[in-house]
């Protein structure tokens, strides 16, 4: 077990005697929790793309910049010309990326069916929430009247199929590669134990609080910790020098949202916080999740 | 009077049921890791002795539950804590006899067993002294996993991980990790039957799915799995470290 997974089991833990006092939160409290959160290890697990991708190909520090800012810029407009393609999408780098990021470690040399784990058990996990909160997650959606749009995607009963159907995947799967001697079975009863923490946290936990103690510190944490111990592997590296590398780009994607938020505030910007939070997170993930390919591809 | 109840224990009551097969299966491993001391060597016998002493103490503590449920239909709440407030910081100094060998000091197994009484006693008053009032279920209910927490944290990273990371014995590396396992995944039953209790998200106010009565059904198989699990898993260290094989690499060795 690492550390990263530690603090989601102890803070899920400490969730406990909240749930069994009852205690109801406003998503206006979830999100005043969560959103520090995501903008600051959420946010700052992508800070160091730049760094990573540099170390990994001898691609100039502009043409990686134009590049990543592309791809942004591409996500970003799909959002206004397609946006259902462009959430799903979105659901489906996000699945792979999730996968990728868990189970990573577990195999030297990668091959077709890890990946097809790899999105199978994102897809379980990212239907996991949106089945068992699929009721809180229309009623947000349907909040915001530039949102209202994807609210009917996720009315449907295929969600709990696609929820069983993937977790199944995933254990056979999972079970194969034991099987096989190509994993040890102590790991895969570890992933057995962790998916169904992060299905009662899930289904526990209130909508955004559940997704950000899945995303902060299962997700990010977990990247992050991966990230340095590369580039320890590389340079002299301490914590604190770490947390320095991290800092620029964090606070440029922190500064750049506030502002659009002002912007929104101010009414120059007609669309809804969620929406733009939406597109803005999106269109980040997708150029990271290309240099996390290329990062953990040439660790294997 | 008494044997009239034990007859009619009710078979479709599921909590009735495993007080009675707690009872019975903590005294059988009570028997078992006593009679079993003659097997192991020296240095091994206090461990399956205080193993021995955790099922039976809660052998005795379930004996007395099972009539009391039978008879009152009621949670036996404060026989349930006198019993794990003997046995879990039992459980505790079982980690500090594994480990000694490895370096483990006094300290090391003092923190453990205040950790653990922290933990106890925070959800005793949480359970015990409930005014119905949120405050005081999440305030005891934080106290007492911040004490669990602590436990886990020595069991997988901390000074438990470290001495057993330090000892020679593949047994005692292994033993180790499985006792990790117990605290992780069979100690965390325990705070998820907490949630059972009225007003919690699995009880009748929340998800509907347990009654209140039901917490008992939680503890009763935890008991089960981390007394009984965790004695074996002691036991198991014990006999391959005097023997040099497990048991059943001995009884498979032997011929037909």
């Amino acid at each position: 077990m690492k550390q990263p997974t530690f603090l989601f089991i102890v803070f899920l833990l400490l969730s406990f005697p909240f749930l069994s006092g009852g205690v109801e939160i406003s998503m206006e409290s979830q999100f005043a929790i969560s959103m520090p959160l995501i903008f600051t290890v959420g946010i700052a697990h992508g800070s160091v793309d730049n760094i990573l991708y540099m170390k990994k190909t001898k691609i100039k520090p502009l043409g990686f910049y134009l590049t990543y800012l592309f791809l942004v810029g591409i996500y970003a407009a799909t959002w206004f010309i397609f946006p259902i393609f462009a959430i799903l999408l979105f659901l489906l780098i996000s699945a792979y990326h999730f996968g990728q990021s868990q189970l990573v470690d577990c195999f030297r040399n990668e091959k077709l069916l890890h990946k097809i784990l790899y999105v199978s058990w994102g897809i379980a996990l990212l239907s996991a929430f949106l089945n068992v909160k699929q009721i809180e997650i229309v009623a947000l959606l349907n909040r915001y009247d530039d949102l209202r749009i994807f609210a009917t995607t996720f009315d449907t009963s295929y969600l709990y199929y696609l929820h069983i159907s993937s977790t199944v995947t995933v254990a056979f799967i999972l079970l194969y590669l034991t099987i096989t001697k190509q994993l040890l079975s102590g790991r895969m009863f570890f992933e057995f134990f962790m998916l169904i923490l992060i299905n009662v946290s899930f289904a526990a936990l209130p909508v955004l609080l559940g997704f950000t103690l899945y995303f902060t510190f299962l997700h990010s944490l977990k990247v992050l910790e991966d990230e340095f111990n590369f580039l320890k592997s590389k340079e002299h590296l301490h914590t604190w020098s770490f947390i320095k590398k991290l800092l620029p780009n964090t606070l440029i994607s922190i500064t750049a949202t506030l502002l659009i938020f002002a912007g929104i505030y101010f009414d120059y910007i007609n669309l809804s916080y969620g929406f733009v939070l939406l597109v803005l997170i999106s269109s980040t993930t997708f150029p990271h999740v290309f240099v996390m390919e290329k990062f953990y591809n040439s660790q294997a | 009077m008494v044997l009239l109840e034990l007859i009619a224990i009710d078979g479709k009551d599921p909590v009735s049921f495993t007080f009675f097969t707690g009872y019975m299966a903590m005294f059988a491993a009570s028997v078992f890791f006593f009679l079993e001391r003659g097997s192991v060597d020296a240095k091994w016998k206090l461990s399956l002795l205080v193993s021995g002493l955790i099922t039976g103490i809660a052998a005795v503590h379930y004996y007395y539950m099972r009539d009391f449920y039978a008879s009152t239909g009621e949670t036996p709440v404060a026989l349930r804590y006198i019993d794990w407030t003997l046995t879990v910081p039992l459980m505790c100094i079982e980690f500090y006899l594994l480990l000694r060998p490895a370096g483990a000091k006094t300290s090391f197994m003092w923190k453990l067993i205040i950790a653990s009484v922290v933990m106890l006693v925070a959800g005793y008053i949480g359970e015990a002294f409930t005014d119905g009032s949120m405050f005081h279920s999440v305030l005891w209910g934080v106290i007492s996993t911040i004490g669990y927490a602590y436990i886990l944290y020595s069991a997988w990273f901390g000074e438990a991980k470290q001495l057993a990371d330090k000892s020679n014995s593949p047994a005692v590396k292994s033993g180790i990790k499985a006792l990790a396992w117990f605290v992780l995944a069979g100690w965390a039953i325990y705070p998820i039957g907490y949630m059972t209790m009225p007003g919690g998200w699995l009880g009748p106010d929340g998800a509907g799915l347990f009654a209140a009565k039901d917490i008992n059904l939680f503890y009763n198989v935890a008991d089960a799995i981390n007394k009984i699990g965790f004695g074996l898993v002691v036991y198991g260290i014990a006999i391959k470290e005097s023997t040099g094989s497990t048991l059943l690499e001995k009884t498979a060795a032997k011929p037909a």
